[in-house]
């Protein structure tokens, strides 16, 4: 299986998401309607004197409660702030928890703010496990040398075997401990992609597959799952 | 006549009444119920649980798991909903699963819109 097939592999789950906030908020409820992919975003009203740092959402699945989320860290996920793989400001961000929650979701747009937050989720995994294997496409050897001091120290300060793809040459030089693939396919030069296995502990695995759309931006998905981490290693794999 | 039943708060405002509206509301999650009665009337247990849940908790959890959603359900089906039923200030209609606020005296819905001012304003 390519890449390309598996977004399409992952089935749309019948998620609804309900916004409870004490005055409507159609921007976020448009936005959630337009980039997550989920069918049903209602808005339900709390009492007005409520403070709005107080709404939240909640995510059932097939009628079944999912989780619910402060609204602060859902909007935070939409522009989110980025840290370096290793830095511990990442284990408080509120934004982890949107990760969390939508995981398996396929989101139709996502920028590339939002797609590197969620790639530090996993760099962050892969960081705090140390070993195992991370794989990474860079579409292009630009997006790679913008990496490059975080790959570095990755490859530096643990014992990760990481494998690095891209779409045309590369002719700066090697990075110690990161292996690359240069001219790995035209397939690579239009997704953002990165898989770790976790080490073998399920708990630690992770991936993440964006398509970019012909107009800019992005279709994605990450997934936690270790049938579907292993799946995307695989279709990574055979794709260059 | 009794006087008790001349307040101009109608003829539930006994003071056993509204004791019992009160001792009912002493506790927070029972409060936020009220809370989220006061502004639909009428929900079903289930979306009281989620809101209640959520409401409470997500500021200082930033996102609720099943488990302590469907805990929360329990507590409310078991111990809060009947305390609120018994207090008269919730019916529960156990046949189609929701939840509406009781006619209770007016003191009892003043509180409670002030107390949810009080405790949700910030």
């Amino acid at each position: 299986m390519t890449l390309s097939d598996y977004i399409d592999r992952i089935e749309s789950a019948s998620r609804t998401i309900t916004v409870y906030a004490p005055a409507p908020r159609p921007a976020l409820v448009d936005r959630l309607r337009r980039e997550t992919g989920v069918r049903s975003v209602d808005y339900r009203s709390l009492p007005e004197m409520t403070a709005a740092s107080r709404a939240f959402l909640v995510v059932h699945e097939g009628g079944e409660f999912v989780a619910a989320i402060g609204l602060d860290a859902v909007r935070e996920f939409l522009e989110p702030p980025i840290y370096d793989p290793w830095a511990e400001e990442l284990d408080e961000v509120p934004y982890r928890h949107v990760i969390d929650v939508f995981e398996s979701t396929v989101w139709h747009t996502l920028d590339r703010r939002q797609l590197l937050a969620a790639s530090r989720e996993i760099e962050n995994r892969a960081w705090q496990v140390g070993s195992g294997t991370l794989r990474v496409g860079f579409q292009r050897s630009g997006a790679l040398e913008a990496m490059a001091p975080v790959y570095d120290r990755l490859a530096a300060e643990t014992a990760l075997d990481i494998h690095v793809y891209i779409d045309d040459d590369w002719a700066r030089p090697s990075i110690p401990g990161v292996t690359i693939h240069a001219d790995a396919g035209a397939e690579i030069g239009s997704v953002w992609v990165l898989v770790f296995d976790g080490d073998g502990d399920e708990l630690w695995s992770g991936g993440l597959l964006a398509k970019e759309h012909d107009g800019g931006g992005f279709e994605g998905v990450w997934v936690d799952e270790s049938r579907l981490v292993a799946l995307l290693d695989r279709s990574l794999q055979q794709s260059v | 006549m009794d006087p008790e039943r001349q307040s101009s708060n109608g003829p539930n405002a006994s003071p056993s009444t509204i004791d019992a509206a009160f001792l009912a509301l002493r506790d927070r999650t029972r409060r936020f119920v009220v809370y989220f009665l006061l502004e639909h009337e009428t929900a079903s247990l289930s979306e009281v649980a989620d809101v209640v849940t959520g409401w409470l908790h997500t500021p200082d959890c930033g996102v609720i798991e099943p488990r302590c959603r469907n805990t929360q359900y329990l507590n409310l089906l078991h111990t809060q909903i009947p305390n609120l039923v018994e207090a008269g200030v919730v019916r529960h209609d156990e046949d189609d699963g929701t939840l509406s606020l009781a006619p209770c005296p007016a003191p009892v819905r003043e509180f409670a819109t002030r107390a949810c001012a009080a405790e949700t304003g910030t």
